[in-house]
């Protein structure tokens, strides 16, 4: 039985994993939105 | 992709990732070469907050030692240089065996180990996720 600690620890790098590339993202979508506005 | 199918991967990742742990805590061992003049210490891998490694040397006559965390770390075992009685000496072999927690690193990446498989699954998956979440941030 996996102890609730690895799952805990597993899940918050998924988490992780996902908000990094979302906030990595983030700029492409400023620029966009910059590029569009001009 | 639809919203149905990212809330499937992630829901499956999670899944994925509890099969992953629980598998490499499960038991297991590999074989390590060692080359003749190399010397291993019993408190190489058995020391420290690591416990449930076992170290098992292998002697080219057959024989072997077996050490565990409650072993003396003092305790080392040399592979000899010179030819044995046996024939030409090409070296020992060190097993490492685990009942808990990660391989040791000496196992290395094993594709026939399913716990090593999943892992690497495991981290794939990461970086899909990762690639939806700039899919998403660079949608807002």
């Amino acid at each position: 039985m996996m102890p609730v600690a690895d799952f805990v620890f597993l899940a918050s790098l998924a988490v992780l994993a996902w908000v990094s590339g979302y906030i990595a993202g983030l700029p492409f979508a400023w620029v966009r939105r910059i590029q569009s506005a001009a | 992709m639809s919203r149905g199918f990212w809330l499937a991967l992630n829901v499956g990742l999670l899944v994925l990732a509890c099969v992953a742990v629980g598998s490499a805590r499960a038991q297991g061992s590999v074989l390590v070469s060692m080359s003749p003049g190399e010397t291993v210490f019993a408190n190489t891998y058995a020391d420290g907050p690591v416990s449930g490694y076992t170290l098992t040397i292998i002697q080219p006559d057959g024989g072997g030692v077996t050490w565990d965390s409650g072993s003396d770390p003092r305790d080392q075992f040399f592979c000899p240089e010179s030819p044995t009685f046996l024939g030409p000496h090409t070296g020992c072999e060190v097993q490492f065996s685990w009942d808990a927690g990660p391989p040791p690193p000496e196992a290395g990446f094993d594709p026939s180990n399913t716990a090593h498989m999943l892992q690497a699954l495991f981290a794939i998956g990461l970086v899909l996720l990762g690639m939806h979440g700039w899919s998403k941030g660079s949608q807002t």
